[in-house]
């Protein structure tokens, strides 16, 4: 389970994007706001995959 | 024109103690402007350029509210009209410098970049503890030799410090602490946060608090892009919490502010203050942060202005490469990318069509 800060940094439901660095590993978290979430080890594809948002987030929900 | 500002945004010009019945000279995003303040205290902000001869305004003078270009007297008021000219009565009517809309607030000159007729107050970001009674703060401006997204990737990824500032506020565990980050579109903030638990203190944080032994260390980022940068620090002994109802007041808390202004394409004003509340009236420690942040300042600017050299003297597409520490950064450039391209697009001629 990804770790989460021990203080809310925001209000929930502006968050748009989330990006999680799994604690003890190299693994990137990411969360949209629709649901969706993917497993990455490159931020840079992560980014491209979350604000490429809705294509290919349909079948990725939590 | 394309450029490499974000157009159509509020940009940190100045803190309002620069600005005075004095002339100020300053370039923001390659637009040279002349700031001064009228007779009653209100800023203003016009084009550092006479419609004459191109003579700068801020190596001029105030006459009153109005400021008389040193080179062949034309005089404009505070919109930027011109009042006067010399030697005849008929005032050109194109005989106008741009007034730019400005805002004095959190003890900063605001500036607006781009359209007027859009400019709104109240989109600017707000950093309140720099003009707060209930804080002390001390602050600073470094000029950076060094294109504005350098600095910007700098701060957001704070991995560095355990390099570049060990000794001051860098340790072992900021590099090795994971990060989360958020992005807010509908607000346009960026977040990064990284927590760690039973950490070694700094000498930033130890000589200024008093803390002697190990902490909680949490650095919580916000940045409002294009200009305005928040880090919430917050440092306590180890295992202190918030209580149930939101108290942290045995915590010590630190607002560190930047304001990231490009300068020209190559160059950028780098304000800096730090806003504590503890040892409010403790000018020792003032002075300790004061310097201290300082140095760090500087060290980011020496290693900022290397960059600058390696790549301005890099072929055009070179390639980099992110990992985890970049994912703040990279968040930051896509959504400074964006509000580029809406400026921009803001700026085209209306397509005809039909």
């Amino acid at each position: 389970m990804a770790p989460r800060p021990s203080r809310a940094q925001l209000q929930g439901a502006t968050v748009t994007y989330r990006v999680d660095w799994v604690l003890g590993t190299d693994l990137l978290l990411g969360y949209c706001r629709c649901g969706a979430q993917r497993e990455s080890e490159d931020p840079i594809e992560l980014w491209r995959w979350l604000t490429g948002h809705p294509e290919g987030h349909d079948d990725r929900r939590i | 024109m394309k450029t490499d500002f974000a157009r159509n945004q509020w940009y940190v010009a100045a803190y309002g103690t620069e600005v005075s019945r004095s002339l100020l000279g300053r370039t923001i995003c390659g637009e040279a402007i002349v700031f001064y303040r009228s007779a009653n205290g209100e800023p203003v902000a016009l084009a550092d350029r006479c419609v004459h001869r191109q003579y700068r305004l801020s190596a001029s003078a105030l006459d009153g509210d109005n400021l008389v270009c040193g080179y062949h007297g034309f005089t404009y008021d505070t919109t930027g009209s011109c009042v006067q000219v010399p030697g005849q009565r008929r005032i050109p009517r194109t005989a106008r410098v741009k007034r730019y809309p400005v805002v004095e607030q959190d003890s900063f000159i605001w500036v607006w970049i781009g359209d007027e007729a859009v400019a709104d107050p109240q989109t600017i970001p707000r950093a309140p503890w720099l003009a707060s009674d209930e804080w002390t703060t001390v602050c600073g401006m470094e000029p950076l030799a060094a294109r504005y997204g350098l600095l910007i990737d700098n701060l957001l990824d704070l991995s560095h410090e355990t390099y570049l500032h060990g000794g001051y506020i860098g340790t072992p565990e900021v590099a090795e602490t994971p990060i989360t980050t958020e992005v807010d579109e509908d607000h346009g903030i960026v977040f990064v946060s990284r927590h760690m638990d039973d950490v070694a203190c700094p000498p930033f944080y130890a000589k200024s608090t008093g803390i002697e032994g190990r902490i909680d260390r949490w650095q919580d980022i916000e940045y409002h892009p294009p200009c305005l940068y928040l880090l919430h620090s917050r440092v306590a002994p180890v295992g202190v919490q918030l209580g149930s109802d939101g108290d942290d007041s045995r915590a010590f808390h630190v607002e560190v502010v930047y304001a990231i202004t490009p300068e020209t394409q190559t160059s950028t004003h780098d304000f800096w203050a730090v806003a504590r509340d503890f040892a409010r009236d403790d000018q020792g420690v003032s002075d300790f942060l004061a310097e201290s942040n300082r140095t760090v300042v500087l060290q980011d600017v020496a290693a900022l202005n290397l960059l600058e050299t390696v790549i301005a003297a890099e072929p055009a597409g070179y390639q980099e490469l992110s990992i985890n520490i970049d994912t703040g950064g990279l968040a930051a450039r896509r959504m400074l990318a964006d509000q580029i391209a809406a400026g921009d697009s803001a700026r085209l001629p209306a397509t005809v069509t039909g």
